[in-house]
C-alpha cells in the first residue's frame, strides 16, 4: 500500500517533470540553435557548419523552407528544409546538400568544382536575371518554349504597354508567378542560360507574343479570353 | 477449518479489495489532478509562448506592410506629378510658337512621360485598362522624344502633329482623372495594400482607358513604339502551303544536317503564319516553323544544353563555323549572303548574315545562324528579320562619296567604308558608309550617304556571358 501510494505520487510527479521537459524542450527549440558539428567539404549535411551552411540557410529561409535564424548549424530543422527544397526542385530527397542541391541553390561548395554555367557571370545582368526567368517558369518545358518564355519578357519590354527595361519587366506586380514564389532566385541550368541568349540575340518562335499561361492551370478570365498564337509544351503563348 | 482460514482468506481479500478501492480513487484524483494541472501550467506557458511569437509575427507583417504601403505611395504620388506635368506642358506647346519653346517643352514633356511610365509599372500588369493607360504614356513620352529631335533639326511641327499633341493633352487629363478617383481612396485613410486597400481598385480607375469607345490617335511615327509595329506584315512571296508539304521542307532543308523524327506540332498564329514542328538532330530535341505563305524557313532551333558537361570551344573554330553559316543559309534559300557579325560564348557562336544588293548590306534583313564551335554543326537559325523586311527596294545612289563621308570621322578608321542600309527606329531605313573606327575600344560609325550626318554609332561590348555585341 505504501508502494502504491508512493507509485501514484512518483508517477504524478514523473509526469509533471515529464510535462516540464517537455515544455522546456519546446520553448529551448525556438531559441537555441540546431545542433552543432563539424565542417565536411565537399558536401553540406546534418552536423556540417560554417558559413557556406549559414548562406545556404540564409537563401533557405529567404524562399519559405526554413524559420528562425541562420545560425551556420547544419541540424535537423534545416535538413528537413533541405528535403523540402530537393522535392520541390525535382532533386532527390535526401537531406545531403551535393553538387547538384548545392547548383540549384545557387551555392558554392568547397572542395567540389561547379560544372555547368560557366563563364555566365553576372557581369551581364540582363542575362542573368532572363536566364533566372525562363528557369523559374519554364525549367522541364521543351527548349523552345523556354525561348519563347525569354522572347515573352523582351517583347515587352519592346511594347509600349509594358515597361521599358528587362528588370522592370520581370519584377512588375503581378506579371511573374516566379517572381512571387520566390523561384526566380534559384540558380538557373545551362539550358536557362542558353535560351535566354538566343532571345537576346534575336530568336522569337512565339513573334511577338506578350503573354503566356497553362491551360491547364490557369483560372485568369482575362488572360484566358486572349487569342492564343502559339502552343509550345504547357504554354499557350498569346 | 479449511473453510474458515477460507473464510478469513475471503474476508481479507474482500478487505484488501476494499482498501484498494477505497484508495484507487485518492490515486486516480491525485493522477487526474496531476495531469490537469501540467497540461493548465503548459498550455498556460505555450499559449504565452503563442502569444509572444505571434504578436512578434504581427509587428512584422505590420512593419512589411506599411514598407510597402510606402514604395506603392511613392509611385503613386511620382505617378500623379508625371502625368500633370505631361498635361501641362502639352497645353504649352499648343500656344507656343517658337521652335526653341516646343522642343524644350518636348523634352519636358518626355521627361515626365517616362516618370509617369516607371511608376504606373509598379502596379499591376493584369489589366486591359492599366496597359492601355501605359500604352498612352510610353507613346506620348516616345512621340514627343521624336518630334524633339526633329524640331531640333531644324524641323517644324506640322498642324497635323499639333493636333495630335492637343489630343495627347485630353487624354492627360483623362489620366488625371483617373487617378483623383484613387486620391479619394487615399483621403479616407485607406492603405495601398492589405485587405479593401487601394490597390484593389486601382486598376478599375483606369477602366475606361479599355473601353472601345474611347478614342485614341492612331500613332504611327519615327519611333520604337509606334503602332506600325504592331501586327506587321511578314514580307515572304510565294504559294500558300499545307502541313504535310512543310514537313518535306524540313526534311530537304535540314536533310544536309541529319534531321530525323519530324512531326507536325500545330500552327502558330502570329504576325508570321507557320507550321510548327519538333525534330531531333543527333539525338538532340529540336523546333523549326515553316511560314505557311512561301513555304520558308523562318526559325529553326536545338536543344544543345547538356547537364555537366563542359562546353569545348575550338580556338580556330571562326571560319569553318562562317563557312558552314553560309553554306546551310544559301542551301534553304538565302542567297547573296555576307557575314557581318559573329559573337560566341559557351561553345556556341552566332553568326550574323546579310544579303547584299549592288553592293549595299542589307541590314534590315538579317539571318542568324548558329552554330556549335565544337564540330562546326550549325544548330539554329532565326530568319524572322529576313521574313519582315526582306523585298525589292528602291535604293538611291549616293549623294555623298565614301572620302567625303570618311572626312566627317571624328575617330581613326580602321575599314575602308562600304555602304550599307540601316534600319532606323520605327520603319525608316537610311542609306549609309559604315565605318569600323578604333580609340579604346572599337565603334561602328555609320553616315548618311545622302546627307553626309552622322546618323548611327554603335559600340562593341566584349562581354564574358554575351560574347561580343553591339549597342
Amino acid at each position: 500500500m505504501q508502494f502504491q501510494k508512493n507509485y501514484a505520487s512518483t508517477a504524478t510527479k514523473l509526469l509533471l517533470v515529464l510535462l516540464a521537459v517537455i515544455m522546456l524542450a519546446g520553448l529551448l527549440s525556438y531559441f537555441l540553435p540546431d545542433g552543432g558539428g563539424v565542417a565536411d567539404a565537399a558536401v553540406l549535411k546534418q552536423g556540417s557548419s560554417g558559413a557556406t551552411v549559414k548562406t545556404m540557410q540564409q537563401k533557405l529561409i529567404n524562399w519559405g523552407y526554413l524559420s528562425g535564424k541562420a545560425d551556420g548549424i547544419f541540424g535537423a530543422k534545416t535538413k528537413a528544409a533541405v528535403v523540402k527544397f530537393q522535392r520541390n526542385n525535382g532533386l532527390t530527397a535526401d537531406g545531403i546538400v551535393g553538387t547538384k542541391t548545392a547548383q540549384a541553390m545557387g551555392l558554392k561548395l568547397s572542395g567540389s568544382t561547379t560544372t555547368s554555367s560557366s563563364g555566365t557571370s553576372s557581369s551581364s545582368t540582363d542575362l542573368n536575371l532572363l536566364a533566372r526567368v525562363v528557369y523559374g517558369e519554364a525549367r522541364g518545358e521543351p527548349y523552345t518554349g523556354q525561348v519563347a518564355v525569354a522572347a515573352v519578357v523582351l517583347n515587352r519590354v519592346k511594347s509600349s504597354s509594358f515597361p521599358n527595361s528587362i528588370a522592370g519587366v520581370v519584377y512588375q506586380s503581378g506579371a511573374f508567378d516566379c517572381v512571387a514564389d520566390g523561384q526566380i532566385n534559384l540558380s538557373p541550368n545551362q539550358s536557362a542560360y542558353n535560351a535566354a541568349r538566343d532571345a537576346l540575340n534575336g530568336w522569337d518562335p512565339s513573334y511577338g507574343c506578350l503573354f503566356y499561361y497553362n491551360p491547364r492551370t490557369a483560372t485568369s478570365k482575362w488572360m484566358l479570353s486572349r487569342t492564343i498564337k502559339l502552343n509550345i509544351g504547357n504554354h499557350a503563348f498569346c | 477449518m479449511s473453510k474458515n482460514n477460507q473464510n478469513v482468506m475471503t474476508n481479507d481479500n474482500g478487505q484488501e479489495r476494499k482498501n484498494k478501492k477505497s484508495r484507487n480513487p485518492k490515486v486516480i484524483k491525485t493522477a487526474v489532478l496531476g495531469t490537469a494541472f501540467g497540461l493548465c501550467a503548459s498550455a498556460i506557458v505555450g499559449l504565452s509562448v503563442a502569444l509572444y511569437f505571434a504578436d512578434k509575427t504581427v509587428a512584422t507583417h505590420e512593419s512589411y506592410q506599411r514598407q510597402m504601403d510606402a514604395v506603392y505611395s511613392r509611385a503613386y504620388y511620382d505617378l500623379l506629378d508625371g502625368a500633370s506635368d505631361m498635361g501641362i506642358n502639352l497645353r504649352k506647346i499648343g500656344v507656343s510658337n517658337s521652335p526653341h519653346m516646343q522642343q524644350s517643352l518636348l523634352y519636358e514633356v518626355w521627361g515626365s512621360a517616362n516618370l509617369a511610365e516607371n511608376s504606373l509599372a509598379m502596379f499591376e500588369s493584369n489589366d486591359e485598362g492599366l496597359l492601355q493607360a501605359q500604352k498612352f504614356v510610353n507613346q506620348l513620352g516616345d512621340y514627343s522624344h521624336t518630334l524633339a529631335k526633329r524640331v531640333a533639326n531644324g524641323e517644324r511641327l506640322t498642324a497635323e502633329e499639333r493636333e495630335k499633341l492637343i489630343k495627347m493633352g485630353d487624354m492627360a487629363d483623362v489620366y488625371m482623372k483617373a487617378l483623383r478617383n484613387v486620391q479619394s481612396d487615399l483621403d479616407e485613410g485607406r492603405m495601398f495594400v492589405g485587405e479593401g486597400g487601394a490597390l484593389e481598385g486601382f486598376a478599375d480607375a483606369f477602366k475606361q482607358f479599355a473601353e472601345p469607345s474611347f478614342e485614341y490617335p492612331e500613332m504611327i511615327y519615327d519611333g520604337p513604339f509606334s503602332d506600325a509595329l504592331e501586327n506587321r506584315q511578314a514580307a515572304i512571296v510565294g504559294e500558300e502551303i499545307n502541313a504535310q508539304t512543310g514537313l518535306k521542307l524540313v526534311a530537304d532543308y535540314l536533310g544536309g544536317i541529319g534531321v530525323k523524327n519530324i512531326e507536325f506540332l500545330g500552327e502558330g498564329y502570329g504576325d508570321i503564319p507557320t507550321f510548327n514542328y519538333s525534330l531531333t538532330v543527333d539525338g538532340m530535341d529540336g523546333f523549326a516553323q515553316i511560314s505557311k505563305q512561301g513555304g520558308a524557313l523562318v526559325l529553326f532551333n536545338l536543344a544543345t544544353a547538356e547537364d555537366n558537361v563542359q562546353p569545348t570551344v575550338r580556338q580556330d573554330a571562326g571560319p569553318t563555323c562562317q563557312q558552314n553559316a553560309l553554306a546551310f543559309a544559301s542551301k534553304i534559300g538565302f542567297e547573296n549572303m555576307q557575314v557581318v557579325w559573329s559573337s560566341s560564348m559557351d561553345g556556341e557562336c552566332y553568326i550574323n548574315l546579310a544579303p547584299v544588293e549592288n553592293g549595299v548590306i542589307l541590314y534590315p534583313d538579317l539571318v542568324k545562324v548558329k552554330v556549335r564551335e565544337r564540330d562546326s554543326h550549325v544548330i539554329g537559325l532565326d530568319a524572322t528579320h529576313y521574313a519582315f523586311n526582306h523585298r525589292s527596294r528602291k535604293i538611291p545612289a549616293p549623294i555623298v562619296d565614301v572620302e567625303a563621308a570618311a572626312k566627317s570621322l571624328s575617330i581613326p578608321a580602321i575599314s575602308q567604308g562600304r555602304l550599307a542600309l540601316i534600319p532606323m527606329g520605327g520603319m525608316r531605313e537610311v542609306l549609309t558608309y559604315e565605318f569600323e573606327c578604333e580609340q579604346n575600344g572599337t565603334y561602328f560609325v555609320y553616315i548618311d550617304a545622302l546627307s553626309g550626318d552622322e546618323a548611327n554609332i554603335l559600340y562593341v561590348i566584349d562581354d564574358d556571358s554575351m560574347g561580343m555585341k553591339t549597342i
